[in-house]
């Protein structure tokens, strides 16, 4: 079938149609509710600097998985979830143990127990596999717990899944001012008396908690990437923790909708759809996130040069205005002379000018708005006013003083600039023998 | 008589057996501004700590208006230093500030109006309304700590512990600090203030609490910030005690 066609057979599905039907709707319910409950608790998981915790538990519960099935005797899943629960809270227990009495670092105490903990998985399952026929009969499809495959999901799997998550989204909700303290300044929770081992603990076993109850899904090895990156793209959006919370768990649930999609339609395995998807996602933010994205710091960068650019134009105009040239409409000749570049060049900036409110290029003239005057005299006066103060604060010659001062101009606000004044006691001519314009009024526009 | 806001008895405090502040016996009268000055290492954090309750004594005990400090931890603000925090932490300056009333609000309770009005004024007072819904990132060293003692301002306690709330601070700041440390104290607040310059300690408060792993001397500024007093509290006599404090620890963890 081609593309268009299993697309339309996944929806089709969804809204009921068909054989798998009833397993689509699982798998996707399933996905989604991992991806939600993931992406909450992940929040509060990776600010507290837990995320190999997820990864470790992930590994740690096979164990249990597969003690869980030698005692029922089958893959009854309360039993599964039971075994593996404790197992993953036995090895939360030994990590924490190892840390803490000894001088092994959490990382290494963390790598310890997974690996212990996996191995003795991989052990009990081929000892399963080989414990006669009565066991080995039943274990078949014991190994959707290691790489995940949510066209498995029952019922009762989605209710564990919906329990965890009114479980975790109750305990974080109750307690959401107190574990953000926690995280964020533990002396100063501690210094108020709150129970910040308790929190931890709490987060431990809730990261469990989830982890049990998404195995299924994506599987020992690959159950980590909800809790991590869905978070890690929100952590990257936005600001403010409750935002972070509530963006993380879309993502996550989106990130489930889409594994299960791509699934259905390529046959690529949920668990490894999901992770690429949510990486596809941290991409995105990696480059355009508002403030933290690499594309959104491009561009206020080259904001910031154009702006340096104008205002370059502008104190060389000024210069020109000082010397009793023409300063409201400047040929472009006289400005390149003051700037000691060839006309074509000047040209081409002064085209920059365009649309800055300063003013613009018209018949081979810089025209200056009044705003532009009034912005060129600020600039010069905050850069005489430097010169002054390098020379005489900071003892440097007057040969010395410009460059600074041609940088930092374009930085200086209202309130440094009073400084200055203040400090300098409010000088008339720069270093360089040349007035300094009168401060008036603001002229900080763009 | 009435309890002293902190009476200190006899203590002993150790890192991983190593004692760092040797039988510290204090009280801090009502109402006093003391300035803690020692050299680097002297014990100054782990006194402020121990006072707090955050650490494990070995000997002795602390008592905050004749109670034990878990009793009277709503009485007691502490600002630690700001370095110890994630500043990248996604929340504002003003969620910041209103941390200060979650000791008063104990555990379930969600912040109400009033509380906002607390952390609102507090914002005020330092000077840093104009930043309350900034990422805290985006402040500078100096901003930073103003919000820090405007989410102590907010917890309203009638002592305060503040770990070195000058350390790398512009002169703004510094000015707003000391015109808040004035002010707390015409309010009869007890404020106890990890400070390390020597220059300005005698000006900025009241009493001077000289400290190097033991006590050199407590009182009025103006009786002990004297050569003698300072030359004992940075002079080489005291290497002694961290030798000692040294053998202890080899000795109890078994090392040699």
């Amino acid at each position: 079938m081609s593309f268009v066609e299993l697309t339309g057979e996944f929806f089709s599905s969804l809204l009921g149609h068909g054989d798998a039907a009833q397993a689509t709707i699982n798998a996707v319910l399933g996905a989604c509710l991992a991806g939600l409950t993931c992406g909450v608790l992940g929040s509060f998981i990776t600010l507290r600097r837990m995320s190999l915790f997820a990864d470790m538990l992930g590994h740690a519960v096979l164990p249990g998985v597969a003690a869980g099935f030698i005692i029922a005797g089958s893959k009854s899943t309360p039993a599964l979830l039971l075994g593996s629960l404790a197992a993953g809270l036995l090895a939360a227990l030994l990590t924490r143990a190892i840390s803490s009495h000894s001088r092994i670092k959490e990382d290494a105490s963390l790598g310890i127990t997974l690996s212990l903990f996996y191995a003795v998985g991989i052990w009990l399952l081929s000892w399963i596999t080989r414990a006669g026929p009565e066991l080995s009969s039943q274990a078949s499809g014991l190994n959707h717990y290691l790489f995940g495959n949510p066209a498995i999901i029952q019922v009762i799997d989605l209710v564990f899944l919906a329990s965890a998550a009114v479980v975790i989204g109750a305990v974080l909700g109750l307690f959401f001012k107190e574990v953000s303290a926690s995280i964020f300044d533990p002396s100063f929770a501690d210094s108020i008396g709150l129970p910040r081992n308790l929190f931890d603990n709490l987060l431990l076993i809730l990261l469990t908690l989830v982890i049990v109850v998404s195995l299924k899904i994506l599987g020992v090895i690959l159950v980590a990437a909800l809790l991590v990156i869905p978070p890690a793209t929100a952590y990257l959006l936005t600001d403010k923790l409750k935002r972070m919370v509530l963006l993380s768990a879309a993502l996550g649930a989106l990130a489930g909708f889409g594994g299960v999609y791509l699934d259905f339609v390529f046959g690529i395995g949920v668990g490894p759809a999901i992770v690429c998807l949510s990486f596809l996602g941290l991409m995105g933010a990696f480059l355009g996130a508002p403030h933290h994205g690499i594309l959104g710091r491009y561009l206020s960068h080259r904001k910031l040069a154009l702006k340096t650019l104008r205002e370059n134009l502008l104190t060389s105009a000024w210069r020109i205005g000082e010397r009793g040239g023409e300063l409201l409409a400047i040929p472009i000749g006289d400005l390149a002379n003051e700037r000691g570049e060839e006309p074509s060049a000047t040209r081409l900036l002064a085209r920059h000018m365009n649309g800055s409110g300063w003013g613009r290029l018209e018949n081979d003239r810089l025209i200056l708005t009044s705003l532009g005057q009034e912005r060129a005299r600020t600039l010069m006066r905050g850069h005489r006013l430097w010169e002054i103060f390098l020379q005489r604060e900071a003892s440097l010659a007057p040969d010395h003083v410009h460059a600074g001062a041609e940088e930092i101009e374009h930085f200086l606000d209202a309130e440094t600039v009073r400084e200055l004044e203040e400090l300098l006691d409010n000088p008339e001519t720069d270093p360089h023998g040349k007035a300094i314009p009168p401060g008036s009024g603001e002229g900080e526009t763009r | 008589m009435t309890a002293p806001p902190i009476e200190i008895h006899d203590l002993t405090v150790s890192y991983d057996q190593k004692p760092v502040l040797w039988n510290i016996d204090i009280e801090i009268p009502e109402g006093a501004l003391v300035g803690i000055i020692g050299p680097n290492g002297a014990g100054k954090s782990t006194l402020l700590k121990s006072v707090m309750g955050l650490l494990d004594l070995s000997s002795g005990w602390v008592k905050i208006y004749g109670e034990p400090i878990e009793r009277q931890r709503a009485t007691v603000g502490y600002i630690p230093q700001r370095e110890e925090v994630d500043w990248d932490f996604p929340i504002t300056v003003s969620d910041l500030v209103l941390m200060g009333r979650y000791g008063h609000l104990g555990l379930l309770r969600r912040p109400a109006a009033a509380d906002r009005e607390i952390a609102a004024q507090a914002l005020e007072k330092v000077g840093m309304t104009a930043f309350a819904d900034r990422q805290i990132s985006n402040l500078s060293g100096g901003q930073q700590q103003r919000i820090f003692l405007a989410r102590a301002l907010a917890q309203e306690s009638r002592v305060y512990l503040m770990d070195e709330p000058f350390a790398g601070v512009d002169a703004t700041t510094e000015k707003t600090i000391v015109k808040l440390l004035e002010q707390m104290r015409s309010e009869k607040r007890t404020l106890l203030v990890v400070h390390h310059d020597l220059q300005t300690a005698s000006e900025y408060f009241d009493h001077l609490l000289l400290l190097n792993r033991r006590l050199v001397a407590f009182g009025p500024t103006g009786e002990v910030f004297t050569e003698d007093l300072l030359r004992k509290t940075y002079g080489g006599h005291l290497t002694v005690l961290s030798q000692a404090g040294e053998a202890i620890r080899q000795s109890k963890s078994g090392k040699k």
